[in-house]
């Protein structure tokens, strides 16, 4: 367990290395299919529209987080696996501004309380990928079953499925 | 308690309980079914309307996409994005939990199945369109046209329908589940507010009916009483009260027990019921009295013939549980107007009429007359009079007379009798038995007999020392007030010791009522007094009500024979064998037998003969002064010297 322990902190402290100095190295660069955007008030952009870009490999590249939860949105619960929302918000230095986060069917809801510290860009639910049928490519996914006072519908609310992108003010 | 009582307590608790679990379970579940209606009305309104919205919104964006895709504005991979948008939404509207009111519409779940099949059956048609404007989106757009009517029509239903639509058919059916349980409550609520009312009623009858015959008690006698006399002055009629008081009710309380006196009590109730009017009323005042109003009554004799018909009634005999009586009551009648027109005064005046007709004649009825009004205004004034006489100076008017007693073979005085004598400024000489009887009523009866006692032991002490014969006995009446005071014993022996009284020479005399009146009572005292030396008389002998059995139980040295058997004698040969057999009894009983009423030298001699050993009487001397008596006794020591 000790052993388990270590080898993972020291992964995610290289990951997270690594994946600062390739984006570095990549920014303006996503090399698939854009699944995340972050406009507005982004300190780096990858695009000319001032954007910063996101593929799946580039969210992976990230350090991962996961857990296993139920949703009100699911019948069964499920393993989630992906970026925290703040790491990556960080990474575009847009994590202390008013957040708009909108779908890909235009919902759109703002982002904003103390719970954010706890969601992750889900980009995975069991080891896949997630499709568009399944509520991806990105679910912001909240522990609610793990981490008490989440379970609420202020952060049911904030869940917000098919995301593709976050726009800062 | 009796257990029928205790059964009645019971069913009343378990009813009363019973209505107040219903009425919590109805309020408790009234407020469930309440806050559930009310989410159900909260939650499902916004989330089916927003169910809705969105699936007819990404319905309308794939059908816009697979129309431009079909025109050739825009490519395949953002037809797909649609198509995998509708897929999401159909896949939850079918699997989530916030969707099911929308499902649960009419036709509804059928058709999103129906499309949802035809979105997965034409999966890989549309993941193998070609980038831009393919033919088989043709095919498809013709596959997928209908449902846009069908969805709208689903929306459309929303509107019409809006029961079901909005889970409002939950809604409703959760408000008559709130209607039932509100009906609980109204119903256990009903019940209480009846227990209430009934509860109300039933103490305010307990507060004017009498528990055991159920007849009107005293209060509500007199309430309606001062109804029937503001109706008698209207309308200028006669109104009758007559007060019912059994006779000797006490004797059957103490012979065959409560129970069959309480059982007495109920039958005397049913007859005064059964014979009584609709428009009279029958009250218990308390004990073993009755009382009826009579209202209207047009003369004095038809109340008079009442009252010997409710005499009648009353005297027949009664079967009891434990034994049969033959009751009777006095009975006291006063009429509005002509005696008083207050009720209380009414009620006065028939009781005085009672207690006049208790002295007069067992069983028998009496109305009210002003000479009933001087006899209670006199007794109010003795009673008055001897209070402030005994606090201030018994002497001015009360002093005792003696009567000697003889010994008839000898003929010498060797006791006297003390006897009240009470000088009344103005009512002149006041009989000792009245005196006695108002000192009883005022409860004086104790003073008194202090008083007395006092007298004649002063009295004896002079005589023991003037005359030389401490032989000497002196004996005093005492009544029952004077013998129920706590400390009888130790006044009379602190009162020997003052005058240097041999014991032996104090006789008490009691009579058969006072000590039958509570023979527990009355043997305690007299064996303390025996216990003493005091010799102990009983008085008026075969007057009184007294069980042999008793009276050897007594401790009892002195049998006086009452001055009627002598008188009786005298009279009429026949009653020897009465006096005869007293004295046999007094003899067996190993008692000292003393004959009252001896008037004439036959009566001594024959009295004598019989074995009658002392005697007193006019024959021999009437109550005198205690001079008289000094005199006498003077007289005898003379005779006896010389």
């Amino acid at each position: 367990m000790i052993w388990n322990l270590r080898s993972w902190s020291s992964l995610a402290l290289l990951a997270s290395l690594y994946c600062h100095a390739s984006i570095a190295d990549t920014a303006g660069h996503p090399q698939g299919h854009i699944i995340l955007s972050l406009t507005g008030a982004v300190q780096q952009s990858n695009r000319t529209d001032g954007g910063l870009h996101f593929d799946f490999e580039m969210l992976e590249q990230f350090p991962q987080h996961s857990f296993v939860t139920n949703t009100p949105y699911t019948k069964h619960p499920h393993e989630y696996r992906g970026p925290r929302l703040l790491t990556v918000l960080e990474h575009a230095g847009i994590a202390n501004k008013q957040l708009t986060a909108t779908a890909l069917n235009k919902y759109s809801v703002t982002l904003s309380g103390s719970e954010l510290k706890q969601a992750i860009l889900a980009i995975r639910q069991d080891g896949k990928k997630m499709r568009i049928r399944n509520k991806g490519p990105i679910w912001l996914m909240f522990p609610l079953d793990t981490v008490p006072g989440l379970d609420k519908p202020d952060v049911h609310q904030q869940m917000i499925w098919q995301l593709r992108s976050i726009s800062a003010q | 308690m009796t257990p029928g009582y205790r059964w009645i307590l019971n069913r009343k608790m378990l009813l009363l309980i019973a209505a107040i679990i219903l009425f919590t379970l109805s309020a408790a579940f009234s407020l469930y079914s309440l806050q559930k209606t009310s989410k159900l009305v909260s939650r499902s309104l916004p989330l089916t309307i927003w169910a809705v919205g969105q699936l007819e919104r990404e319905y309308a964006d794939y059908w816009l996409n697979l129309s431009l895709y079909s025109a050739g504005t825009i490519n395949r991979d953002d037809l797909i994005v649609s198509y995998e948008i509708l897929w999401n939404r159909l896949d939850i509207v079918l699997s989530s939990d916030e969707a099911i009111e929308l499902r649960e519409l009419k036709d509804t779940e059928e058709v999103i199945h129906s499309l949802f099949s035809e979105l997965k059956a034409t999966e890989d048609i549309h993941y193998n369109l070609a980038a831009y404007q393919d033919p088989a989106a043709r095919k498809l757009m013709q596959r997928f046209s209908h449902y846009q009517q069908q969805l709208h029509n689903i929306a459309l239903v929303n509107f019409m329908d809006r029961d079901q639509l909005y889970g409002l058919d939950l809604v409703s059916e959760a408000f008559r589940t709130f209607g039932l349980y509100m009906a609980g409550l109204f119903f256990s609520g009903s019940i209480l507010v009846f227990l209430l009312v009934r509860e109300g009623r039933r103490s305010q009858h307990n507060a004017l009916h009498d528990s055991l015959t159920t007849l009107p008690n005293r209060a509500h006698f007199v309430a309606h009483l001062n109804r029937v006399i503001a109706l008698a002055r209207r309308e200028n009629r006669c109104a009758a009260v007559l007060l019912i008081d059994l006779n000797d009710f006490k004797a059957v309380n103490d012979t065959l027990g409560h129970n069959a006196g309480d059982q007495l009590l109920q039958g005397i109730a049913d007859r005064l019921n059964t014979i009584t009017r609709d428009s009279d009323l029958t009250a218990r005042l308390g004990g073993d009295e009755f009382a009826i109003v009579q209202y209207p009554v047009n003369n004095r004799e038809e109340v008079a013939g009442f009252a010997s018909r409710l005499s009648a009634t009353l005297g027949q005999e009664m079967m009891l549980s434990d034994g049969r009586c033959t009751p009777s009551a006095s009975i006291g009648i006063s009429l509005y107007p002509e005696h008083s027109q207050q009720a209380q005064q009414l009620l006065i005046n028939a009781d005085m009429a009672m207690y006049q007709a208790k002295q007069q004649k067992l069983g028998s009825s009496n109305f009210y007359d002003d000479e009933l009004l001087s006899i209670q205004q006199r007794r109010k004034q003795l009673g008055h009079d001897l209070r402030s006489l005994l606090s201030t100076g018994p002497e001015s008017q009360l002093r005792l007379a003696y009567q000697p007693v003889v010994d008839l073979a000898s003929e010498q005085i060797v006791a006297t009798e003390a006897l009240l004598r009470w000088q009344h400024p103005e009512l002149g000489a006041i009989p000792p038995q009245e005196a006695i009887e108002i000192a009883e009523h005022y409860g004086l009866a104790d003073n008194l007999g202090k008083w007395i006692l006092h007298s004649a032991c002063r009295q004896l002490a002079e005589w023991h020392r003037h005359c030389g014969d401490t032989d000497f006995r002196i004996s005093v009446n005492i009544s029952p007030g004077m013998y129920r005071c706590g400390n009888l014993e130790s006044e009379i022996s602190s009162l020997l010791a003052e005058h240097n009284i041999p014991a032996s020479k104090l006789m008490l005399e009691v009579t058969e009522d006072t000590t039958m009146q509570d023979l527990g009572y009355s043997s305690r005292i007299l064996q303390k007094l025996g216990s003493l030396g005091i010799q102990v008389a009983m008085d008026d002998f075969g007057t009184g009500h007294s069980s042999l059995s008793h009276l050897s139980q007594l401790p009892v040295n002195v049998l006086k024979i009452d001055r009627s058997f002598i008188l009786a004698w005298s009279l009429r040969q026949e009653d020897l064998s009465v006096l005869r057999a007293i004295i046999q009894l007094g003899k067996t009983l190993n008692l000292v037998i003393v004959a009252e009423g001896i008037e004439t030298a036959e009566d001594k001699e024959l009295l004598r003969k019989e074995g009658c050993e002392l005697g007193q009487g006019f024959y021999f001397s009437r109550p005198v002064s205690a001079e008289q008596i000094t005199a006498l006794l003077e007289q005898q020591a003379g005779i006896l010297e010389s």
